[in-house]
This record gives structure tokens, sequence and C-alpha cells, in this order.
């Protein structure tokens, strides 16, 4: 349903203000990381995953495990190691004893539940892996022939680690492909090592409270939904993923040098979906370039595959796009 | 539905702004393009030695109008643009470009009228369209004004005096043309005018006269000098061709030596005065009175004008003979005029007759003395019609060939005036300076009135005697002894007659000739040697006739 002015009004009044007071509680908890926090909540609000890479310590697992505390959603989170199956995951049917009969049911698996942190995912078994893509992408889980839906609102944050990557199987690109963001968690500056350090080691540990339900961040979807975006603007967008390719003639040098496969037109999706929440972040009412150029690294440097050449020489997915986005006329 | 009336009116200021700026800019850049590039033409010139003429000026500032038009026109800022610039300028986050499409589309509630609003309030905050910067630079403006005024400037410089000249003579050398060109035309009608008939009808005079008529209709009006000068040496090379046929002059030295030889008998005196004379039309009627009429009682008139003829044919065809075997050598007996005759009846030919076509065409005259003389014997003896029919006619072939000659001389002597008329034409293009076509021609023609002119300085003229010097001290006089001292020039003389020519020397001559000829036409040689050669080969010409 369309707003009218008013009700438009109210509505992104009421996505800002929800914003930030989520933002806030997270803050109380999250030192720095204001990127990693805002690229978090625009995924959730409109419903896509996050696969978030950093080494260990940067507060990975406690930005999601806050993030869920504060919207009083149900949280799961599972280790993901090399002899983890499938069915510890989605769930299995078990044998039971029912009015003296014996009886299958259904077991359900971690991932029924709001916000499912898979944490070091790239220890798992590909097979393992496997299992979420429905998750992911359907928000419902079929085992033994029967789909059963997942709760709504549902968004998984998986993390991994760039560095021990023995005994590790890294995401295949269906799977990369299913997440809306790739986020790169960095090591704080000093002052906020120094405001870690005094927040987490004294008594009094930061109390997070419920500040928002997850129907909350189904409505923020909603309302950024109907953020308008200018024929030219989406234009530019367009161009900024197809341009990823290296079979298209307008891309740069770059591109057609280091890039094996582009990025999906879901990266097109995503940075759209991505612009309007931050347009509305940004108090606009209107997608601008600039919400694309600040979207477009993390919706796309997960899907694109680089050459040879490209690993080769070290060429980051990062310097690819930002060099795509400086040559769009 | 608010109309936003405000986005609008700052779009169109920062269209008409934007405008403004592109104008000023490519008015700046034009200046200074179009002032680099009139410097370096006006440089150009200047180096060169011309004055820069005022169009190029004119040119160079239309030019830079049309461009400006042009870039005004290709590249003026329209509102998309202008929204655009003011998004990127004023910081608008892509605002107006927004709110332009949307408006455009009609969509003016929810989202759509809360961005108008929002876009309303950011222009209503923005800066001023009128602090968009020109885009002057008031280096480029101080560096494109000096351009132009030194571009300027050098338009005032005049030719050089090197150029000036080189114009004059340009200018003359046109005027001389048209002049010359215009004088050999008429000189070439008068030339047809005062040709016969028959002259005219010849088929080989009738060709050259077309190919004259043909060379002196393309001769063009130049302003160069050397083209001027060459086109009139190869009319000069068409005549000399034309005025130098060996041929011809073989034969006419033939008819000396046989009017020569008439002169010394009592009956041929007066056809031998008129051959000497080289009258050859007078001589073929002389030589019709002698024509025969059969008579078999064979009066006495008959028999003495029978007589005659057979003196005067026995003394032509001797002449002949012993002309022809001067020229082709004794020892060749072969070619003597009775053994032609008799090969003749015979059909046998020498091989030199079928190799050499002059050779033949040069006998023809010498053998239709001969077969006159062969006619007139053997009439005298048969003392038949037959006889004498024959004897008429060859007598009226040799006639023939006798007026044909006589025709032909009379072409050359026109001819002769027209390439008089050319070699003084050329002398008035390579001197005459100041002077006009006419006084240049009547100078040349009167040698002694004022100098000879180019190319005829000679003179036989001498002083016997001495200049009287006053002796200041300072003069040495050394007098050498006449006919002592070193000459370049040997004259070798020989008896008249007692030379032997052959044909090695006429190729010999032909040698010298085209040498002589490639001599004039070479265009590092100053046409006042070329003139003093080419006088010297007509004087040659004119002994040798």
């Amino acid at each position: 349903m369309e707003f009218n002015t008013q009700e438009a009004q109210a509505a992104a009044a009421q996505f800002r203000e929800t914003f930030n007071r989520i933002k806030s509680e997270i803050q109380k908890f999250m030192v720095g990381q204001e990127d990693i926090i805002d690229h978090v909540m625009i995924s959730a609000i409109c419903g896509g995953n996050v696969l978030l890479e950093g080494v260990p310590g940067l507060g990975k697992t406690a930005l999601v495990h806050t993030f869920a505390q504060t919207l009083s959603l149900k949280f799961s989170r599972i280790q993901f190691t090399p002899d983890l199956l499938p069915a510890d995951v989605v769930g299995t049917n078990i044998l039971i004893e029912k009015g003296g009969e014996k009886v299958f049911q259904f077991q359900r698996g971690p991932v029924f539940c709001n916000i499912l942190l898979a944490d070091e995912i790239n220890r798992a078994t590909p097979k393992t892996q496997s299992a979420l893509l429905e998750t992911m992408q359907e928000r419902a889980v079929t085992v033994a022939g029967t789909t059963y839906p997942l709760d709504k609102p549902f968004f998984l944050m998986a993390t991994q680690n760039p560095i021990e990557q023995d005994g590790t199987y890294p995401l295949p690109e269906a799977q990369l492909d299913r997440f809306f963001f790739k986020l790169y968690v960095k090591l704080p500056n000093h002052e906020e090592f120094s405001e870690i350090l005094y927040r987490t080691s004294g008594l009094i540990q930061p109390q997070i409270n419920q500040v928002a339900k997850g129907e909350d961040i189904l409505d923020m979807g909603k309302t950024s939904c109907q953020i308008p975006i200018e024929e030219s603007i989406q234009d530019y967008l367009i161009k900024a993923v197809r341009n990823t390719h290296p079979e298209n003639n307008e891309s740069p040098e770059m591109v057609k040098k280091y890039v094996r496969n582009g990025a999906s037109p879901r990266a097109a999706q995503t940075i759209l979906a991505g612009s309007r929440v931050r347009a509305l972040l940004k108090g606009r009412y209107h997608v601008a370039r600039e919400d694309i150029n600040a979207l477009a690294v993390p919706a796309m440097r997960h899907r694109l595959v680089l050459s040879f050449e490209g690993e080769a020489d070290g060429i980051s997915p990062d310097q690819i796009i930002e060099d795509v986005l400086s040559k769009i006329n | 539905m608010k109309q936003h009336e405000n986005i609008k009116h700052f779009l169109h200021s920062v269209r008409d702004r934007l405008n403004k700026a592109l104008l000023f800019r490519t008015v700046q850049w034009s200046f200074l393009g179009t002032g680099i590039a009139l410097l370096l033409i006006a440089s150009v010139f200047i180096i060169f030695g011309r004055a820069v003429p005022t169009w190029i000026y004119f040119t160079g500032l239309l030019c830079t109008a049309v461009a400006i038009l042009a870039v005004w026109a290709i590249k003026r800022f329209d509102l998309a643009g202008a929204c655009h610039f003011a998004d990127n300028f004023f910081d608008l986050h892509d605002g107006v470009v927004s709110f332009t499409k949307f408006e455009s589309q009609g969509r003016d509630s929810g989202f759509y009228e809360l961005q108008a609003d929002q876009v309303e309030d950011c222009v209503n905050h923005s800066d001023n369209p009128a602090h968009i910067p020109l885009g002057l630079s008031r280096r480029v403006c101080t560096i494109a004004l000096a351009l132009m005024i030194a571009a300027l400037s050098m338009g005032f410089i005049d030719d050089s005096d090197a150029v000036k000249e080189r114009r004059l003579q340009e200018e003359l050398t046109l005027s001389k043309t048209e002049q010359v060109n215009a004088e050999l035309r008429k000189e070439l009608e008068d030339v047809l005018k005062g040709l016969e008939k028959e002259q005219a009808e010849d088929p080989d005079a009738k060709k050259q006269l077309n190919d004259l008529k043909r060379m002196v209709k393309e001769l063009k009006i130049t302003e160069d000098q050397k083209k001027a000068l060459s086109q009139y040496a190869k009319l000069e090379r068409e005549l000399h061709k034309m005025l130098n046929s060996a041929q011809q002059r073989k034969d006419e030295l033939l008819l000396d030596r046989v009017g020569e030889k008439l002169k010394s008998i009592r009956d041929g005196r007066q056809l031998g005065n008129k051959l000497s004379k080289k009258d050859y039309k007078a001589a073929a009627e002389e030589l019709k009175k002698l024509k025969l009429k059969f008579d078999k009682k064979g009066s006495k008139e008959e028999k003495k004008k029978l007589a005659k003829l057979k003196n005067i044919s026995q003394q032509m065809a001797a002449a002949a003979e012993s002309s022809l075997s001067k020229m082709s050598g004794k020892n060749n007996e072969s070619q003597s005029p009775d053994n032609i005759s008799k090969m003749s009846k015979s059909g046998k030919c020498t091989p030199q007759e079928s190799s050499s076509e002059k050779s033949d065409s040069q006998k023809s005259l010498a053998q239709k003395m001969a077969e006159l003389k062969e006619a007139t014997e053997n009439y005298k003896k048969s003392q038949c019609e037959m006889g004498s029919e024959e004897a008429n006619a060859k007598m009226g072939k040799l006639g023939d060939a006798l007026s044909k000659l006589g025709s032909k001389r009379l072409m050359q002597m026109k001819m002769k005036s027209l390439s008089k008329k050319l070699g003084q034409c050329q002398g008035f293009m390579t001197g005459g300076k100041g002077k006009s076509l006419a006084a240049c021609i009547s100078q040349m023609e009167s040698p002694d009135a004022g100098g000879k002119g180019i190319g005829m300085g000679t003179s036989n003229k001498t002083s016997s005697e001495k200049t009287p010097d006053n002796d200041n001290g300072n003069i040495t006089s050394i007098e050498g002894i006449k006919g002592d001292g070193p000459s370049e020039v040997t004259t070798e003389e020989a008896n008249s007659g007692t030379g032997s020519a052959s044909n090695a020397a006429a190729r010999r001559q032909l040698q010298y000739r085209k040498q002589a000829e490639a001599y004039i036409q070479r265009q590092d040689v100053p046409s006042e040697v070329k003139q003093g050669v080419k006088h010297y080969f007509e004087n040659i010409h004119q002994t040798e006739n």
C-alpha cells in the first residue's frame, strides 16, 4: 500500500527514530564499527543476510548477539565445524511414540529462529553449508518432503575468519550470492580500543534493552520500499553492475583483465534496496548516486569472481568496484 | 498540488548562468586560438617578405565568430544539464534531477511530495546561482589580447623590396605575354593571308600551318617568365623545324648550280638567271615557253626551239649530275642521272633508293632533268609526235617541281618573318624594360638606332683611330700587333667548289644543330646568350643559301 504524504512523513520519521534507537542500544556495547552496525541494520531491514569477515576477537559475534537482544528476537548460534551435518542445522525427523504408535516427528534445528549466527561458516563441509541455501533465500526448510517456513523476520549472519584457512571450505559462489552484504570488520583504533577496555573490564557491564520488535523491522522494510529512484540514477546503478562483467564492451580495462564473473542482478536488487534505506537514514526521500556508491562495494565484493591474473596480482574486488564506479559516465 | 516555482526559477537561473559562463569561456579560448593562429600566419607572411593580407584577419575573426556560435549551439546547457550541474555544484544529492523527473511523470504524492518539499527547501537555502564561476581566466584573456594586438600590428608591415620587385616583374611579364601573344597571332594571320592558295592547300604545308596555328592559339598569358619563355622556345623549335628542311636546301643548292651552268650558255642564260635569283616560279614559266609543237614539215623555228631545249636540258642534266655527285660522293657512280634514268627504265632500284627516302626525293629533281634530256634527245632522233609529247611531259613535270619549290620558298620566307618576330618578342620578354613591344621590335629591326639589342651585338665597324687619352701618370697603354695575338676564332677558308661534301658531313651538321637547339632551350643560359647563338646559326644558314 502506497503512503499518502502524511503517512509517508510519519513512516519516515518512525523509520529514523526506530533505527537510531536500535543503533544507540547496540552502541552501548559495541565500540566504533559504525559502518558495520549501519550495514548490518540495513541488511536486516531489507531482509538480507550478512557475511562478516574479520580476525577473531573484533566483536562479530557480539554485534549479532547485541542486535538480537535489542529486538527481543529469537537468536540461535551455530558454531560450524567440519563434522557438522545438515540435520544439525535444519533439524531432522525423529521416531517418537504417540498414542501407542511410533511416528516420525520433525525436530526443528537451530535455523528456526529470527536471527541466526553461523559462526565460522567456512569450517563446515560444503554439504552442510548448502543446507543453508534454502533457508537464506526462501526463508524455509524442507526435510523429508515437507517444507517448514521460518518465522519472520529472519536473517542470517555468518562470520568467517580470513586467517587460519587450513581445514576450511570456501563458500560456493551460489551461496555467496545469497548474502546481502559482505562486511570486513576492521581493527578498532586507539581510542576505540581504550573504550572497549573501559566498557568490558569493569564490574558493571552495559545493559542491553529491547528497544524494538521484529514487526518494527518488517515495517521499516516496507517503508523503505517506497522511496523513489529517478530513472537516470537507476541507469547508473544498472551500469555499475553491468560494468563488472568482462564481456561488457563498456567495462573498464581492469574488469576485462582481472574479473572472470561479474555481479548478478541480485547485486543490483541488493544495492537498490540498501540505497533506499540509506537515503531515508540520510534524511532524503529519493535515492542518490552517493547511496549507490556507498553500498556498491559491500554489496558486490563477494559477488565478483576474480580471474587468475587478478588473483596473481593481488587485486581486491574493492579496487575493481571503485574503478568501475569512477568510470561510469 | 504545489508548483515548486522556486525550484524552477532556481533551475532557470542556473541554466542562464551556465550558458553565460560557457559563452565567456568560449570567447576567451576562441580569441586565444585565433590570436595564436593569426600570429603564426602573419609571421609566415612576414618571414617571406610579404605583407599580411587584410582578408586573413577578416577570415580569422569570421572563423572565431563561427566557432563561438558552433560551440554555443552544440554545448549550450538545457534544463536537464542545469539540473545535473546544480545537483553537483550545490551538493543537492541528485535532488533536482529526481524532482524534475518525478514532476514530469506527474508523481506528486507521498514520498514524491516530501521529496519535492525537501528539494525546494534545499534550493532555498543553497547559494545564489550568480555565484557559479564564469570560468574567465585573467591570464588567458591577457595573453589572447596581447596575441591579437601583435597579430594585428603585423598587418601594418608592408611588402619587402624583393617581393615588390618580384610582383612588379610578374605584372610586367603578364602584360608582356599578353602583348607578345597578340602580336604573334596577328603576325600569323598576316602570314596566312599572304600565302597563295596552292601553298595553303599543299597537304604538308597545311599540316604544318595547322600545328603552328594550334601552338600560337595555345600560347598562355602567364606571370611566370620561365613558363612564358619556355612556351615561346617551343614555338620557335617548331618554326625551325619548318624552316630547316634539308631536302629543300639541297634542291635549292642543286638549282643554284644548274643556274650557274645555264648562265654560261646563251640559250639558257635567262633561265639560269632566274634560277640563280631563286625565282623558281619565273623559271618554271620560262621553261614552259620552251614547249615543243610537233610539225611534220619540221619548221625552222621548231628546230631552233628543239636545239635550244636540247642544249638547256643537256646543261641542266650535266650540272645536276655534277652537283649530285659532289653531294653523294664521286665514287658512287650508280647515282649519276644517266644511271638513274637507266634504272628507272629497267625498273631496278638501288639499295640507297629504297633505304633513304630523303635521298630518293633529292634525286627526283636531278632525275627529272636527266629524263628531260633523254626525252629531248629521243625526240630529236625520232622526230615523231610521241617524242614531242614525252619531252613536253617531262618538261611540264620539271616545271611543276620548280613551281612547287618556289611556293615552298615563299612560305619559308613568311615563316622566317614570323620566326624573326618571335625572336624579337623573346628579346622583348627578356629585356626591353620600360619599353613597349613596338619600340623593341623597331629597335631590333633597325639595329643602328641606339644599339643592336641583346644577342645582336656584333658589328663590323672598327675604329682605326686611337682615342687620345690625357696621360695623368696612371695610364699604362699596351698595344699589340694586329693579327699577331691568340684568337679563339679560327677562320679557315677553302676555294669554292673544291671541297667535297658527304652524308657524314650532313649528319654532323644535323648534330651541331641539335646541340645548338638544346643549348638554346636550356633554362640556365641567359636569354641574351641564347639569342646570340641563335643568330649565329641563322647567319650560317644565310651564308649557305
